[in-house]
């Protein structure tokens, strides 16, 4: 007794060759003439193309090579922030004792 | 096959020389592009549509690719690069089909059943391919293509109908390989189904 995997191998093959058969079908009455005039037609209606600028082509190109390099500087500078031991308070309470006109402007400007 | 590896070096610089003169303002030259590809286009779209879809949708193909022209880098040739938008165009024919609920869900009729039972019977080659190239093979075929996802089809028909590898279907699609290859074992699991589904009625 054949296995359904036999069965369902037999099928797909057949499907498969009725897949093939499709590509003897002629097709030489599609696409003609009149066809190709109507595309024309619309191309041309599009009109002509806008060419990438060479600028934007040279940036793309190198831009994504200098992207892991970006990565590693930003982490670098994280780690030496971090060691830094920056605190934003004391700088702007220093800044406030050293140069109380220069705070009053970091104040309003909203830096 | 889609894509023609071998093509002539000639043939290669004569379109690289034309797509320059389109995308320098020049749209007449592309008629020379569509004479010599449209054959080509029009036999790919055959293998996924219906035949009264070919048209239409080939006249899409070549106007995204006039579109795209800028955008062409030249790697692989023109040709494959036309492929590429053809099955793409092919896809997103289904895609918006299933969207809109366009498909019919048709069940299998009686004639389908017996051509089932034709096939997996003990038959002589001979006989096996005769009905292979029955009506009823190539309408069951549409019938359970139909019931598949537009993404489980179009990888169905390059990878098991037409026996393109994962590498040539990914690129075709834009896809990655990983996900072709997913896509791949899904659709022939779900086949699998919609024809043991029809043994069983």
């Amino acid at each position: 007794m054949k296995s359904q995997e036999e069965d369902f191998k037999r099928v797909k093959d057949a499907l498969k060759t009725a897949y093939d058969d499709k590509q003897k079908t002629d097709l030489g009455e599609l696409a003609d003439d009149m066809w190709q005039m109507k595309v024309m037609r619309h191309i041309r209606r599009i009109g002509p193309l806008k060419p990438e600028p060479v600028l934007m082509e040279f940036v793309e190109g190198w831009i994504w090579k200098f992207a892991p390099v970006a990565c590693i500087l930003i982490a670098i500078l994280i780690v030496c922030l971090y060691n830094l031991d920056l605190s934003t308070e004391y700088e702007m309470a220093k800044l406030y004792i050293d140069d109380p006109i220069g705070y009053s402007i970091v104040k309003v400007l909203g830096i | 096959m889609h894509c023609d590896s071998t093509d002539p070096a000639d043939s290669k610089s004569d379109d690289l020389k034309i797509i320059r003169q389109v995308i320098n303002g020049n749209g007449n030259a592309f008629e020379v592009l569509l004479k010599k590809y449209k054959q080509h286009v029009v036999k790919i779209v055959y293998r996924h549509l219906p035949y009264d879809q070919v048209e239409e949708t080939a006249h899409e193909v070549f106007i995204r690719a006039y579109q795209s022209l800028p955008g062409f880098k030249g790697k692989s040739g023109f040709k494959q690069w036309l492929s590429g938008i053809a099955v793409r165009t092919c896809y997103d024919f289904w895609r918006k089909k299933y969207r809109s609920r366009e498909i019919s869900m048709s069940s299998f009729s009686e004639k389908h059943k017996h051509w089932f039972e034709a096939v997996t019977a003990d038959l002589s080659d001979q006989t096996f391919h005769e009905q292979s190239r029955k009506k009823e093979a190539r309408e069951l075929l549409d019938r359970a293509l139909g019931r598949l996802t537009p993404e489980d089809r179009i990888v169905l028909e390059l990878v098991y109908l037409e026996g393109l590898s994962g590498k040539e279907t990914a690129d075709l699609l834009g896809w990655s390989v990983a996900n072709v290859k997913i896509r791949s074992f899904r659709s022939r699991k779900k086949l699998k189904k919609v024809l043991t589904g029809l043994r069983q009625e």
